[in-house]
């Protein structure tokens, strides 16, 4: 690196040839030749082995470095025997010190105090991992909630793929570019009181919720088209979801009735990652969640995030969100929503809150990151393409 | 059990790698230091953290830091002296700081912003473009794919992303 007679060639397109334009156009050229370069096919791979690189490092050192004296920047690089010592730790060493007031600073940025900030940062990394396109997930969705919380407290978080385990497979979520999306949900035709038909399975019917960049569409499972700029208002104007039972869930015995859980309506709008996420950040605390060792089924690290919600007249919001990513890659791979006793009333009894004494409603999203899926078809995140390959001899998941 | 330091840390380097792998490729002058000059850059931000002033934002200061790596490996190196300027790397940095400024808008859609103007880029200048950006082709092989010298070639691309740079400018993403 510190070679005049390097042997790797320069970024022939970083010498720039702009010697007769201003500093100002040189500069705008450059940043576009490193906006650019992020283009590449393979620099997400390059990126992540740089992180990989530099995470490493910073474990490798954290244990490794104290601080000592009492002036802020006097360090040494010591070896503390075997143990691990944490910043934490650092920052109790130098405590009394003059050094106290950076490490209030650091602990701003750091420590619980800034608990939420640092949670508010793993969220926007979701949200960006949440958004790469060419991304495909097999999505499960458990709306009821007796179910729900029972897999999550016996399964920890670990994605379930198989059938027979009483969770039910719903779909795929296929990530496009610049946040174009789309979610295939697939369920057995008629509701789920239905008595099974002789001889077999019930066929399978479809629907299909997207974005294209513009607007969200739905295709109803006779093909019909919805679209608009608001997904949640989508979901309220497209009732026949409701009425074919796409998302309800079995039926609520305490009175009786065929009562949903909080999913057709109002949480049609929160079955997309991306706008759980965009909805989190407002009206929302966020905070890490520590439990999750006890929990983690994975062989993998995970970072939970639970968000409450401060406003109470959120027009049917989940009270609270439990997202659960793998660490390495910030993928989502779980979302646990929560409705409390404030759900919004209305005529339909999707809407009906939970009776006195009951636990809140829940409903648990679990992706199944696939990894990166083969490109779409063009047209892929079209409605049209969707209510043209539209037709009742839906595939069953695999 | 609280999140470690460094696990508070990694979160902040994922966040923040995209753009400082971007602003890193702006700024340097060999692509084979790219690397290095991150991992620079983070190592010397988790061990100087304590000079972070968690009153500002932290990119800028992440940048400050891969900047002083950036021009101390290109001052070591005669053949790069002559292209460091400092108007430029303010520049730069008023550039980069424009693209972190917008909260709530992730990198990505800010590269997406660049790819819906590089398909409104002449055809002769999105070819160079993909050739070189997309499809990682050497300049001088590109330059000799479309039958082109090696200057003419170069100088086509760094006019293609001039205006890639106004057509930016103009969907406010730059300054």
């Amino acid at each position: 690196m510190n070679d005049d007679h390097h042997p790797t060639p320069p970024d022939h397109c970083a010498l720039d040839l702009g010697d007769h334009d201003a500093p100002h156009q040189q500069a705008d050229a450059r940043v576009v030749h490193g906006l650019l370069r992020m283009l590449d096919e393979g620099e997400p791979t390059r990126v992540a082995s740089r992180i990989d690189r530099a995470t490493a490092a910073v474990r490798s050192l954290e244990g490794g470095i104290r601080f000592v004296g009492t002036t802020v920047g006097t360090r040494v690089g010591t070896r503390v025997g075997t143990r691990r010592r944490t910043v934490r730790e650092t920052l109790a060493w130098i405590g009394g010190s003059a050094g106290m007031a950076a490490a209030i600073a650091l602990a701003l940025l750091l420590f619980p105090s800034s608990t939420e900030a640092t949670a508010l940062a793993a969220l926007n990394s979701m949200r960006s991992a949440a958004r790469t396109g060419g991304r495909c997930y097999d999505i499960l969705v458990m709306p009821n909630r007796d179910a729900a919380i029972a897999a999550e407290r016996g399964r920890g978080d670990a994605p379930e793929r198989g059938r027979g385990d009483g969770l039910r497979r719903v779909g795929e979520l296929r990530l496009g570019a610049e946040g174009r999306w789309t979610l295939t949900l697939v369920k057995p035709r008629g509701h789920p009181s239905d008595p099974p038909p002789p001889g077999g399975r019930p066929p399978l019917e479809r629907v299909v919720l997207g974005f294209d960049g513009n607007q969200y569409w739905v295709v109803g499972p006779r093909g019909t088209i919805r679209r608009s700029d608001s997904q949640r208002a989508l979901g309220r104007a497209f009732p026949g979801l409701v009425e074919a039972g796409i998302l309800d869930s079995p039926m609520d015995e305490t009175d009786g009735d065929r009562v949903s859980e909080p999913t057709s309506f109002e949480t049609l709008g929160y079955l997309s990652l991306s706008s759980v996420l965009d909805s989190l950040q407002r009206g929302y605390t966020v905070s890490f969640d520590s439990r999750t060792d006890a929990e983690n089924s994975l062989d993998r690290p995970i970072t939970v995030v639970q968000a409450r919600r401060t406003d109470s007249q959120a027009d049917g919001a989940p009270q609270s969100v439990r997202l659960v990513a793998d660490s390495t890659t910030l993928e989502v791979i779980s979302v646990r929503m929560t409705w409390g006793n404030d759900l919004p009333q209305g005529p339909n009894p999707a809407n009906r809150p939970p009776l006195p004494g009951q636990p809140p409603k829940a409903v648990l999203i679990r992706q199944v990151p696939r990894g990166a899926c083969e490109e779409a078809d063009p047209q892929w995140f079209s409605p049209d393409f969707h209510r043209s390959n539209s037709d009742d001899s839906v595939q069953r998941p695999r | 059990m609280s999140p470690k330091a460094s696990d508070i840390f990694d979160i902040l380097i994922r966040q923040h790698a995209d753009m400082l792998s971007a602003f890193i490729y702006s700024m340097s002058f060999d692509r084979s230091e790219v690397d290095d000059i991150f991992q620079e850059t983070i190592i010397s931000a988790w061990t100087r953290i304590d000079d972070f002033d968690p009153s500002r934002p932290f990119a800028p200061w992440l940048r400050g830091i891969a900047r002083n790596h950036i021009l101390a490996a290109a001052r070591k190196n005669r053949r790069y002296r002559a292209h460091l300027h400092s108007l430029l790397e303010e520049r730069v940095e008023e550039q980069f700081g424009r693209l972190d400024r917008e909260s709530g808008d992730s990198f990505a859609e800010r590269i997406a912003e660049l790819k819906r103007c590089i398909a409104r880029l002449h055809a002769e200048g999105r070819e160079a473009i993909e050739l070189v950006y997309i499809r990682g082709v050497d300049l001088p092989v590109a330059a000799e794919s479309v039958g082109a010298a090696d200057e003419t070639f170069r100088k086509r691309l760094y006019r293609a992303r001039l205006w890639l740079a106004e057509c930016l400018k103009g969907k406010e993403v730059l300054a």
